[in-house]
């Protein structure tokens, strides 16, 4: 399934890792490395808060009106959420399993992953434009010709602003995931993947950030209320 | 430094155990568990998370300085809700149109 980077005639990795001299602002690789997944991970801080302010408006509104929220919430397509959190959750694991491939230097395995990965998050994106063309057909966007009515209408619309706020939010991340993975996936053909295994690695963890958002997306908009 | 990688077979564990807590959120939402029901799913999502962030994303050997981040993301998170809901909560509200339906429920 590999091709190791020998048969491409690119020498050993592990040589062409020494070789590979640190940016002049560090004294080691090892220091680059360190200060690159620590610089991700203070990204990755940020985008929490970023997401946090919609994350505080939605339990605002759900404790204002939670009988509202829950009516709103029933409105939903509990199968195709639940079906692209399980696809989030592949593309999770084939992307760690990326990682493992590019730290031992597989590139066939490495790019036969990332390129699952890419096509599962492209796969949630289309349920996710289906399931937003249900909801317009369906009248539940509180802008236009609302369909909740009845005393839970006000929170039933702040429910799907709130809706469409977050999950366009999320998508917005995910496409910018899947451009970082095809373009890895280009920058790989006939190329080493020892210069790129930590660049990869770091790439991964915003991959993972945007599957983990996405199950507390689900919990909060698709199953905040009981349908038995 | 790579950090280092668990192994497929910890990797293929860790997919299943995600995928059988989705099944549980999912399955909760027909369960008759009242008032425990959001607590059973936050509880569930909040066990995917911690599986994805510690060992996916590597924060359970991750240096020191990278565990900080990530939790005075989550730290700091908490404090600005608990000072934004400090306001939100303890002042009136005014009726937005929408709000002042017949029937309506009061604000708190």
């Amino acid at each position: 399934m590999s091709t190791p980077d020998a048969q491409l005639g690119i020498p050993p990795a592990a040589q062409l890792a020494a070789e590979q001299p640190p940016a002049k602002q560090f004294g080691t690789r090892s220091n680059q490395d360190e200060a690159t997944e620590f610089g991700m991970w203070v990204f990755l801080a940020t985008e929490l808060m970023f997401f946090g302010a919609l994350l505080l408006g939605y339990a605002y509104g759900r404790h204002l009106d939670p009988a509202g929220f829950a009516e709103a919430s029933r409105h939903t397509d509990l199968v195709i959420g639940t079906a692209n959190t399980a696809i989030l959750l592949c593309s999770a694991l084939t992307m760690s399993l990326a990682i493992r491939a590019a730290q031992r230097l597989e590139r066939g395995a490495l790019m036969s992953f990332l390129a699952v990965s890419a096509l599962l998050g492209l796969l949630f994106l289309a349920l996710k434009g289906y399931e937003y063309h249900d909801d317009i057909d369906e009248g539940l966007v509180p802008w236009a010709d609302f369909r909740i009515t009845g005393i839970h209408r006000g929170a039933a619309a702040m429910f799907y602003f709130l809706y469409y706020a977050l999950t366009a939010l999320h998508a917005l991340h995910l496409c910018i995931a899947i451009i970082v993975v095809l373009v890895y996936l280009v920058r790989l053909r006939g190329a080493a993947v020892a210069p790129f295994r930590q660049q990869i690695t770091v790439a991964a963890l915003y991959w993972h950030f945007v599957d983990g958002m996405w199950v507390l997306l689900y919990t909060l908009i698709y199953v905040a209320s009981p349908r038995s | 430094m790579p950090s280092p990688m668990p192994s497929v077979r910890s990797m293929l564990l860790t997919w299943a155990g995600m995928l059988a807590l989705l099944a549980l959120i999912a399955a909760s939402d027909y369960l008759p568990l009242g008032r425990y029901l959001p607590w059973v799913q936050f509880a569930a999502a909040a066990a995917i998370v911690v599986l994805l962030t510690f060992f996916w994303m590597n924060l359970a050997s991750a240096t020191a300085a990278v565990r900080i981040a990530a939790f005075a993301a989550i730290f700091f998170l908490f404090v600005l809700s608990l000072l934004s809901f400090n306001d939100f909560l303890t002042r009136p509200v005014d009726l937005a149109p929408f709000h002042a339906l017949p029937g309506a429920p009061a604000p708190r």
